[in-house]
This record gives C-alpha cells, sequence and structure tokens, in this order.
C-alpha cells in the first residue's frame, strides 16, 4: 500500500491531530501571555480574556503557518507523520513553498473540501485538484536520513 | 730477707710484717742489703740512661742481644756499664763488711762508756725523748697520711695523664698484648651465663631502636616474589575450616554496615532507566502509531469500496496506481 493515495479517514484523522496540535499550540500561547502579564503587573493581574474572533483567526492563521511549512519542506506534519501520509506534487516530488503556502490557504479556508477526496476516484480534495497535489501512504520513507 | 713465719700452719694466710723497733737482722747484712737496692737503683737508672743515650745517638738498642749479634761499637757502652756495676756491687759489699767491723770494733771499744751509768741515763733519756716523738708521730700519722693520699691523689692523674701522652697505648697493646691468647682463656660460656639478657632487653627502649629501622629499605631487599612463591596457598587454604569461619561471621552486622541506599542509588545510575523506559516507550509508541496506521488505512478501503458500490463504479478507486507519484527524495 505504499505509494497509495490515502483515504478520507487516514487524513481525517491526521488533520484532527493537526488541529489538536493548534490547538495545544493556542493553549500555550495564552498561559505564555498570562504569564507575561503577570510578571508585568502582578498586582493588577488578570487572566486574560480574548474574544472568540481573536481566537479564531490567531488559529487559523496559525494552522496556515504550520501546514505550509511542514508541506514544504518534509512533506508532512505531526498528524501526517503520525499515519504515514505525505503530500506530494504531481510529479511525486515536495511542494514549493508558494504552492504549499496556496494549498494550505485553501485548506484552511475551506476544510471542507476534504470530503471531496470520498467520492473522487484518484481520492484528491478540493485543494488536491486545485494544486494539482496528492496525499500517498509513507510509511517508511525511502531517504536514509529518515531510517532510525 | 723476710721473716719466717710464726708457725708452719699460719704460712699460707699470714702476711710476715716487719715490727717497728726491732732489727732482727745482722748489722752487716742490713747494711749490705741496703746497698745493694741502691746498687740495683743505680744500675737500672744507668742502664736506661746509657739506653737512651744510645738511642739518641741512632744505634740500635743497647739492651737486646742486636748489639752483641753485631759486634757494633756502641755495645761497649754496656760492658762499661756491667763492669761498673760489677764494681759498684763489690764496693758495696766490702763497705758493708768494713761498716759491720767499725761497728763491732766501735762497741768494743767504747764499751766502758756505754756500759756506764750515766751514759745509760743518758741513753734512757734520749730513748723517752724518741718515745715521745714516736708517740707524736703516730698521732700525727693519720692526718700526715691522709694528706699525703690527698695530695698524691691529685698528683697521680696529672703524672699518669701526661705519662701517656707521651706513650702510644694502642701500639703497645698491639706489640705486646697477645688479644687472642687472652681471648681463648676467657670462658665465654661463664661470661654469657652471668649476664642479665633480661635486664638489658628491658632497659632497651624498642621504640627509639623501630623509628631508626627503615622498614621499607628492608621490605625492599627481601624476595618476596620468591617467598610467596615458595608458599603453598591450596595447601593452606585446605587447613582452613571455613564452615567454622562462616559461622562465626555475623552477616546481619555486614549487611547493616552496608549503605544500601547508596548501592541501590549507583546501580540505578548505571541501569541508565530513563533510557530503557525511553526505548520500550518508543517501541510502544511504535507499535501504536502502527496499529493505527494500518486500521486507518482498512477503514479508508472499506469506505472507498462502499462509495465505489454506491456509486456503482467498477474499478475501485484506491486500486488505481497509474499515475500515483513517486516518492520524494
Amino acid at each position: 500500500m505504499q505509494g497509495r493515495r490515502a483515504g478520507i479517514v487516514s487524513r481525517s484523522l491526521a488533520d484532527a491531530i493537526d488541529l489538536v496540535v493548534i490547538v495545544g499550540v493556542l493553549v500555550g500561547i495564552y498561559f505564555a501571555v498570562a504569564a507575561t502579564r503577570f510578571l508585568l503587573h502582578p498586582r493588577r493581574f488578570t487572566w486574560p480574556e480574548p474574544s472568540g474572533l481573536n481566537l479564531v483567526v490567531l488559529g487559523w492563521v496559525l494552522l496556515f503557518a504550520y501546514l505550509a511549512i511542514g508541506w514544504s519542506n518534509t512533506g508532512r506534519t505531526f498528524g501526517k507523520t503520525v499515519l504515514g501520509l505525505r503530500v506530494v506534487s504531481g510529479a511525486g516530488e515536495r511542494h514549493p513553498f508558494l504552492r504549499a503556502m496556496l494549498r494550505s490557504f485553501l485548506c484552511v479556508a475551506f476544510p471542507i473540501g476534504l470530503f471531496w477526496c470520498v467520492v473522487n476516484r484518484r481520492s484528491a480534495s478540493i485543494a488536491d485538484l486545485l494544486v494539482r497535489s496528492s496525499v500517498v501512504y509513507d510509511w517508511e520513507p525511502r531517504f536514509p536520513a529518515a531510517v532510525p | 730477707m723476710d721473716e719466717q713465719p710464726a708457725t708452719p700452719m699460719d704460712a699460707s694466710n699470714v702476711v710476715p710484717l716487719r715490727v717497728a723497733g726491732e732489727l732482727p737482722l745482722p748489722l752487716g747484712e742490713l747494711v749490705e742489703q741496703a746497698f745493694r737496692i741502691a746498687v740495683g737503683l743505680v744500675a737500672i737508672s744507668a742502664e736506661a740512661l746509657t739506653d737512651a743515650v744510645t738511642q739518641t745517638l741512632g744505634g740500635p738498642g743497647a739492651r737486646g742481644g742486636d748489639a752483641e749479634a753485631t759486634g757494633d761499637r756502641s755495645a761497649t757502652l754496656p760492658l762499661l756499664a756491667g763492669a761498673t756495676m760489677g764494681a759498684a756491687v763489690g764496693v758495696a759489699r766490702w763497705s758493708a763488711r768494713a761498716a759491720t767491723t767499725l761497728v763491732r770494733t766501735g762497741e768494743i771499744v767504747f764499751s766502758p762508756i756505754t756500759h756506764s751509768g750515766p751514759f745509760r741515763d743518758g741513753m734512757l733519756r734520749v730513748g723517752s725523748e724518741l718515745d715521745a716523738l714516736d708517740s707524736r708521730w703516730r698521732e700525727e700519722r693519720l692526718r700526715e697520711e691522709a694528706a699525703a693520699e690527698s695530695f698524691i691523689r691529685l698528683l697521680v692523674p696529672q703524672v699518669v695523664d701526661a705519662a701517656l701522652d707521651q706513650v702510644d697505648v694502642n701500639e703497645i697493646v698491639a706489640e705486646r698484648v697477645n688479644v687472642g691468647a687472652i681471648v681463648e682463656r676467657v670462658d665465654l660460656d661463664t661470661v654469657v651465663a652471668s649476664v642479665d639478657l633480661n635486664a638489658i632487653i628491658e632497659r632497651v627502649d624498642v621504640d627509639r631502636v623501630l623509628d631508626r629501622v627503615d622498614l621499607p629499605a628492608i621490605v625492599d631487599r627481601l624476595p618476596l616474589d620468591h617467598v610467596i612463591a615458595r608458599i603453598d596457598l591450596d595447601d593452606i587454604v585446605a587447613r582452613v575450616d571455613l564452615d567454622a569461619v562462616a559461622s562465626r561471621l555475623d552477616v546481619g552486622a555486614v549487611v547493616r554496615r552496608l549503605d544500601l541506599a547508596a548501592i541501590a542509588q549507583e546501580v540505578v545510575d548505571e541501569l541508565d532507566l530513563p533510557e530503557i523506559i525511553r526505548e520500550s516507550m518508543g517501541s510502544m509508541t511504535t507499535e501504536t502509531v502502527g496499529g493505527i496506521r494500518v486500521q486507518s488505512m482498512n477503514a479508508d478501503r472499506a469506505i472507498s469500496r462502499l462509495v465505489d458500490r454506491v456509486l456503482q463504479r467498477g474499478t475501485p478507486s484506491l486500486e488505481e496506481t497509474d499515475d500515483l507519484p513517486e516518492d520524494p527524495t
């Protein structure tokens, strides 16, 4: 099954893990901001109360950057690494940074486009169709650097 | 010259003493003996003087047979000295006889006078005076003798020192004393038996002796390897009753003295438990992730087949491999 296109379950689980990672980063940022405020004004310290919109915007920005950097470097994010998936271009290569940014933007702005892979014969999402990318099983990377 | 002992029974333990005031010998013998002593002293002095003069002249000693054997001219000196001594002895004997004759003649000639009353009275007075002087001397004798002894006691050491300064005692002993013969006559067993070695040992300061002993140097000189090579350790161990030794061991005390906490900490440090836990967790994670991957892949295929069946596709979508991308480098 190595090299074959991944299905909706694997990709959804990988994206869910990435989402958890981003939520964890947001929580970390929240506590970092709170600690900074406590150190600056210990007597007037109150827990930060960001608005939901700010959190969503910040989460989207972080997710966009996280996905773009991961796909342009190794073709993997943490979630795809756990599930053994890799994002490759139509020629089977890594995406250049701009195309990785475009695919990341499409995934973050229109996440429901992922479910198009269920009905697509080549298991391609909307973003895959627009950027001409694929998500494949790649459990054991063939380049020596990744071999433990 | 000496007086005969009073009885033959006392000859072994009685020292004959001359009683003061008695004249047991005839006058002639007394005078002859006095002359003999004087001549003997003169002879000894003359011989020593002749010997000294001969040596100062660089010749061989006048005493001994060398001069006679060689017929050296210096042998005339002892000859002259001997002749002089012989003449002196003759003169002495003649003088003694002459003196004796003169005294006896005087006694006969002056007998009328000596047997007269006034002369006897005079002699008695002279005798009493002499007795008084003798008594005074006997009273003063002890003090005088004590003074003389103290004087001699001070004088003799100085004289002896002065004499010893002129004499090489070591050379004299080497020349004249047969040390080997003396040692042979000494009964060393008796000497050693009379020595109280225990008292000597008690007087020895063993600590000071040991302080002066260089034990490392002595140990360095010992052939320890040779000694150890001669020791049969197997035989020694075979003689040891290990069961008895083990029964005398207080294992509980040994265990109580052990720092088990420190030992356990050292063992834990050597084991590197974090690395072991990391490796075990890593393997568990790998197995878990592998299981998730397989399960998710099977789920992907199941959903794909379901969708294909619903959409009535002829070929399963996930089975298509015609345009699959290659793995990235």
